[in-house]
């Protein structure tokens, strides 16, 4: 194995044990904060007229 | 040459863009001429092949990098004067290109025979333009840009396994996880930094009682903007492996 591949697991690795503490611990939440930021203001209703 | 680039991929795919889009095109017909089929389901079935280019993605960008290598023509591939970003691009617009030509086959299907019943009490108010919008915003965007994201954790995945041919199914696999994992989570992580961009205006229209009403919805966009930065990333980290770490 060289060195760059070496490199290459050992990052993955860091970042799937950290994906996997994530998803352990909040339990999703990140999904959640996710979703939440999309943040909809919504304008009052308005009667319009039919085109035909 | 990066012409040349772009039309090798279409052609590796043209065969297939003929089959969807036939496939797509019967399927509205079957949908619109079965008149057992309520039209609450012929509508909204007749945009079902849409999720094929978004299923078949991954696997779309994991052949193709799988072919450059058993066919051996990475060995003229990475040798062309061109930057490594600019074959994943060519990759990535021939699955966006499928998503394309099955959209506007399946709206002018479905303008010329497919039932539109169940819409029709709202195209009175509105019109074909405006429903067109609502085509492009609510069908066609979110799956064009699906299509992007997972075309390209496939690449990056096939690209990263290349690399480390040791358990490279696994590494493959691991690399998509975590590169779909990461987008969320930067993207909510830069979520309160990006609420600066302005809010993307959405018109609306209802019908009730034969009465319609229009709204207009703002809605934030900051998670979908810090996502489409840290997509941003991978792709750039995918050109890089091509020019820099990939070796024929």
């Amino acid at each position: 194995m060289t060195k760059r591949q070496a490199v290459i697991i050992a990052v993955l690795s860091i970042l799937a044990l950290t994906m996997g503490l994530d998803l352990y611990l909040l339990k999703g939440e990140f999904i959640r904060d996710f979703g939440r930021g999309f943040r909809v203001d919504v304008s009052e209703r308005r009667i319009v007229p039919r085109l035909r | 040459m990066v012409r040349q680039l772009f039309w090798k991929e279409f052609r590796e795919i043209r065969s297939y863009l003929v089959l969807s889009n036939l496939i797509a095109f019967l399927l509205v017909l079957y949908l619109s001429f079965d008149r057992r089929i309520p039209p609450e389901f012929a509508f909204p079935f007749s945009f079902t092949m849409l999720v094929l280019p978004m299923v078949r993605a991954p696997v779309h960008a994991v052949t193709t990098w799988k072919r450059e290598w058993d066919q051996h023509h990475d060995l003229l591939l990475l040798s062309l004067p061109v930057r490594g970003w600019w074959l994943v691009t060519a990759k990535l617009c021939a699955a966006l290109l499928e998503t394309a030509t099955l959209t506007v086959t399946i709206v002018v299907s479905v303008l010329l025979v497919g039932r539109t019943e169940l819409v029709q009490p709202i195209y009175d108010f509105t019109g074909p333009g405006l429903m067109l919008y609502w085509t492009l915003l609510v069908v066609v965007l979110p799956w064009t840009l699906g299509t992007a994201v997972v075309h390209i954790l496939g690449q990056l995945a096939a690209l990263v396994s290349r690399i480390v041919p040791l358990f490279s199914s696994l590494v493959g696999v691991c690399t998509f996880a975590i590169g779909l994992w990461g987008i969320i989570r930067v993207g909510g992580l830069l979520a309160p930094l990006l609420r600066w961009l302005p809010a993307l205006p959405l018109y609306s229209i209802s019908v009730s009682g034969g009465i319609g009403y229009e709204q207009w919805l703002r809605v934030q966009m900051a998670p979908l903007a810090g996502a489409l930065l840290a997509l941003a990333g991978l792709f750039w980290l995918a050109g890089w492996l091509v020019e820099r770490e990939i070796e024929p």
